[in-house]
């Protein structure tokens, strides 16, 4: 029932163009605490947003935006 | 052929006072010199780092927007691997190139966006979510796809 809820993709329901690597708000609501980035299957994320939100974490990972592993992990 | 650019650059946040400026003046020059143009500087300062890059817990963050050729490129490149004043820089080319933007950068402000709530008002989400925030709790409740066994051990009880 959970899965039927959250089927739609919220960066094309605000018809987002691009996901800017830079907005760390955003991006990290689509990463566990670990570190992780939250699967398709759980976000409702479309593919096409989907590829374009894991470009954006990798890129803020590299730049020590965001985590590639949580600090009590490491 | 011109194309979009945009570099990060993230020096010692520990360079005495003016050096971290002059520093982006210069990387700025290194652009124009090569036939590049400079659209945009944007500065966001100290910041606290997700992790630590060679000891350091925060460094002074920096994005110019540029638009130009290779030559241009891979000039900054090689000066930020030579520079020990940069902790790291990454070069990347924007998809699509950059729209003339309304809005400078939606960053500090995190966005409220109340549509987050109204879009999914699912309780599943809504706890998975707070679990991720208060960022103390084990990371199980986020792996766990089956809700269907959570409902049944909660009928048990």
């Amino acid at each position: 029932m959970n899965r039927s809820r959250v089927k739609v993709c919220r960066f094309c329901e605000e018809k987002t163009s691009r996901i800017e690597y830079k907005e760390v708000r955003l991006l990290q609501r689509f990463v566990t605490e670990r570190g992780k980035i939250i699967p398709r299957r759980m976000s409702g994320t479309c593919a096409r947003h989907q590829r374009a939100l894991t470009r954006s974490i990798k890129r803020a990972r590299q730049i020590a935006l965001l985590p590639f592993a949580s600090e009590s992990i490491r | 052929m011109a194309v979009d650019y945009e570099i990060a650059i993230l020096l010692n946040s520990q360079l005495p006072e003016g050096q971290a400026e002059e520093a982006i003046e210069r990387y700025q020059k290194v652009i124009t010199d090569h036939g590049a143009e400079v659209l945009k500087v944007d500065r966001w300062g100290v910041r606290k780092l997700a992790y630590n890059i060679q000891k350091q817990q925060q460094a002074d963050y920096t994005f110019v927007q540029f638009s130009g050729d290779k030559e241009a490129v891979n000039e900054l490149d090689r000066l930020c691997k030579l520079d020990e004043s940069v902790l790291r820089h990454m070069i990347i080319r924007p998809e699509g190139g950059f729209e003339p933007e309304p809005e400078p950068e939606p960053e500090p402000e995190p966005e409220p966006e109340p549509e987050e709530e109204s879009a999914e008002p699912t309780e599943e989400v809504a706890e998975g979510e707070d679990a991720e925030e208060t960022d103390d709790t084990d990371d199980g409740a986020v792996d766990e796809p089956e809700e269907d066994d959570a409902e049944s051990e909660e009928d048990v009880e």
